[in-house]
């Protein structure tokens, strides 16, 4: 963690847990994440992956701790406008409404921004177009704006969220195995452009995945979750094969957390 | 006691497992419903002036009568604009009721409350305000609005809008709370309050359902449109009505035909409509 | 969909198509804008009246002397003998919707198998054949001459013939909902899994042990949820028959509607309203006795 040191923190999580009735979901958990930084959340399927990003989105809130995001304390950021400046939010594929067409999935990333009557005038005749047009370019799909979302296919509804989340412009993108339900290769084009999006606009990228390839490839941290407790976290280039085998193994015995 | 779960009763069921399953589930509906059947005849007087004296060969009078249309051009005139009359007031009651049904239904779906208390307040009293339209018949309404305002093809409009809007708010309702979930959270980290969830997330995706049901109620409200004629409102019903009362049955035949024919058509358009909304 | 043909499809259909759906909906808009012109400019709408000062004064002394506050005063609530009298025809009224939903029930359960196309066609056992094409047709028309006459109408027809009283109406009401019922269980059959009937049939059953055990254990409760459903429109619509049928509740209401007894009319609509959330809530549960 030594070197972003001298970086602006973004992201301050101390002490953060998350239970349920019967389950916690995340260990008590400290983790600072400075601005621009890539960082990919690896672990098995139910580590507490999604709870991590889902908790620093501002979508639950922790059970005790406390995450401080942009130097405020996120518990009292407003939901709306000033929430979606700083954090944006990238799911596997289920998040745009099927029924409008691009444009309009697009321009959804101005909602924070626009008042009411904007809202409903550019149902009609779309606000903002040059922003829409921009970003689903940036996306490779500049000649599909005003189709139908459902007629496009499942990565290219991933490159629309993707065109919303620069509509919306937040300082920080998290993304919730963007990848997952995407072929080898397409998901490999997305991680591509998503990594692209967020250097070229300075953004922080958080992702949590389930391929370490694509950790290796586009991120510069991994943080490694294991049953809700965090394992490693390490820059991806001293990532060590015994911390991924710990990582994934079955065993799953005496978990230490390596820090 | 009435055995509910297959497990709670092993013991009395192995005693006298017919018996019991009488007692349970369809066993116990189809009792009551042949009891309630057998119950309701009782209120009949049966006498042998149950049918009306004469009736037999007044049936063959009428039922001869569906060889004997009256298909003079006038009475056929007078017959297309008796239907157009019913289909006006048809469709305007049907806009006036989708106008009223849709923010009574957004209302009762209590999506746009912030609070658990808000939430609780639309949603009950909104639901109340819909029963109360939907519990009174279209006709009931449209006697008591020729009363309150007099005969006018207004009070035939507000006679079916009423009772449709209830009809149209609660299914709204249901239909804007099945909508998938991911897409409104989506939305709503991008920063959009809860009404605009509703307008980018909410309607585009319950719009299909909620117009194939309104194409559904349209053909609804022809029929119901037709029979304002019994307080005195024009159109079809109107028509047969008259005919009647002049025991002209082969005219009350042809506007039968303009009736079935009518809701056959809209039936065929709705259903065609509904197809492919729902693909 | 793959990649490559929707990317060269989106270049096309960018542009919005005349598909059905739009098409409906612009007819509908249509319509809608030449029906309201046709009543607001066709001839005196009435809607100038509802900005008068008279309609309002009218409908607000109409709406008083229904809850009893108005000038022809409380006599119909305070009385025990209009309550007696209102409470009889109510019962009357509930004989004759449950009377309508067992003949409409009834009748459907007789005709609903030989109306369903795939059981025409011999895809549920049996052979294909014009003996049951025919039945088929005819049927189907029978639904849909019966369901499109609304009930009231049948009413009006049905007191030539049976004297006035829950019977006629009873009647009048199951014709309609006799349609209804018929098409609803018919397309049950129509949306059934054929499987289990095959499998029946290849283990060596007859025509109607097939039906007995395959079909009819499949298509009853569905039936019997619709009837439960019908049953609640019904007992709204039981009302409007009596008008003119001139069973139970519907008939006072017309007589003091006619009298100008507003005060009864307020207290039958009374009990109108019990019988229809009573009924609401008895379908509701027995709905859950079906599954």
């Amino acid at each position: 963690m030594s070197q972003q040191a001298n970086s602006e923190r973004i992201f301050r999580l101390e002490s953060v847990t998350k239970s349920y009735p019967g389950r916690v979901a995340l260990a008590p958990l400290s983790l600072t994440i400075g601005a621009g930084e890539a960082v990919a959340v690896a672990g098995p399927s139910g580590s507490g992956k999604t709870t991590l990003l889902h908790l620093m989105a501002g979508i639950i809130q922790p059970s005790a701790g406390s995450i401080s995001l942009d130097g405020q304390a996120l518990s009292e950021l407003g939901p709306g406008r000033e929430l979606s400046s700083l954090v944006g939010v990238i799911h596997q594929q289920l998040d745009l409404v099927p029924h409008l067409s691009v444009v309009h999935n697009v321009l959804a990333g101005r909602l924070g921004q626009w008042g009411l009557l904007r809202s409903l005038v550019s149902l009609v005749t779309p606000r903002d177009r040059h922003l829409a047009a921009a970003a689903i370019e940036r996306v490779g799909l500049a000649d599909r704006l005003f189709e139908r979302t459902s007629r496009l296919s499942g990565g290219e509804q991933q490159r629309v969220a993707i065109a919303r989340l620069l509509v919306q412009d937040p300082r920080v993108i998290i993304a919730d195995e963007p990848v997952a339900s995407l072929d080898p290769a397409r998901a490999t084009d997305l991680m591509g452009l998503l990594s692209s999006i967020a250097g070229d606009t300075g953004k922080t990228l958080i992702a949590s995945l389930h391929s370490i390839e694509h950790a290796r490839d586009y991120f510069s941290r991994v943080v490694g979750l294991r049953n809700g407790v965090l394992l490693f976290d390490t820059p991806v280039h001293e990532l060590s094969q015994d911390a991924l085998r710990e990582l994934y193994e079955l065993r799953g015995l005496e978990v230490d957390v390596a820090d | 006691m009435r055995c509910g779960s297959s497990t709670s009763c092993v013991d009395s069921r192995s005693m006298s497992l017919i018996s019991f399953r009488l007692l349970e589930g369809r066993g116990l509906l189809t009792l009551l419903l042949l009891g309630a059947v057998a119950w309701s005849l009782t209120s009949v007087p049966w006498s042998r002036d149950i049918l009306h004296p004469g009736g037999a060969r007044a049936l063959a009078q009428i039922l001869g009568a569906i060889f004997s249309l009256d298909l003079s051009p006038p009475f056929l005139r007078l017959a297309a604009e008796a239907a157009w009359t019913t289909v006006a007031y048809a469709v305007a009651g049907m806009t006036l009721a989708l106008g009223l049904g849709l923010p009574l239904g957004i209302l009762s779906s209590g999506v746009l409350a912030e609070s658990r208390w808000a939430r609780w307040a639309s949603v009950s009293g909104v639901r109340f305000i819909l029963g109360s339209l939907r519990s009174v018949h279209e006709l009931v309404w449209a006697w008591l609005f020729v009363v309150a305002i007099g005969f006018s093809p207004i009070a035939a409009v507000l006679a079916l809008a009423l009772p449709y809007s209830g009809i149209l708010g609660r299914i709204f309702a249901e239909v804007l709370n099945d909508v998938r979930q991911e897409p409104l959270s989506s939305l709503r980290s991008s920063g959009a309050s809860e009404l605009k969830v509703l307008l980018y997330g909410r309607l585009p995706m319950a719009l299909p359902d909620m117009a194939s049901y309104a194409f559904y109620r349209f053909e609804c409200a022809i029929r119901s449109a037709a029979i304002f004629s019994f307080v005195g409102i024009a159109g079809l019903g109107y028509q047969i009505q008259l005919s009647l009362d002049d025991l002209l049955y082969g005219q009350v035949w042809t506007l039968l035909l303009f009736l079935v024919g009518l809701v056959a058509l809209v039936d065929l358009w709705s259903s065609a409509v509904r197809r492919r909304l729902v693909s | 969909m793959s990649h490559k043909p929707t990317a060269h499809h989106g270049a096309r259909s960018s542009r919005p198509r005349l598909d059905v759906v739009s098409a409906s909906v612009l007819g509908f808009a249509i319509l809608a804008a030449g029906s309201w012109t046709y009543i607001l400019w066709g001839g005196d709408s009435g809607l100038a009246g509802l900005f008068r000062q008279e309609t309002w004064r009218g409908a607000g002394g109409f709406v008083r002397d229904l809850v009893g506050t108005g000038s022809s005063g409380t006599a119909a609530y305070l009385e025990a003998d209009s309550w007696t009298n209102a409470a009889r025809l109510s019962i009357d009224t509930l004989a004759m919707s449950v009377l309508a939903a067992g003949i409409a029930g009834a009748g459907a359960l007789l005709t609903f198998l030989p109306a369903a196309r795939n059981f025409a066609l011999g895809e549920l056992g049996g052979a294909r054949s014009v003996a049951a094409g025919a039945p088929y047709v005819a049927l189907r028309g029978l639904f849909a001459i019966t369901r499109g006459v609304p009930e009231l109408m049948w009413a009006m027809l049905i007191i030539f013939v049976f004297s006035p009283g829950v019977l006629a109406g009873a009647l009048a009401l199951a014709l309609h909902n006799y349609g209804i019922l018929g098409k609803l269980s018919a397309e049950v059959v129509e949306n059934l899994d054929p499987r289990p009937a095959r499998a029946l049939r290849a283990a060596g059953a007859s025509n109607a042990q097939t039906l007995l055990y395959g079909i009819i254990p499949q298509a009853l409760p569905q039936l019997l949820t619709y009837l439960l459903y019908r049953w609640e429109v019904i007992i709204r619509t039981t009302v409007v028959v009596g008008f003119v049928a001139a069973g139970g509740l519907g008939r006072e209401f017309r007589l003091s509607m006619s009298y100008l007894h507003y005060d009864e009319v307020g207290l039958l609509l009374v009990c109108y309203l019990v019988l229809v959330v009573g009924v609401d809530l008895a379908s509701a549960g027995l709905r859950r006795l079906a599954r």
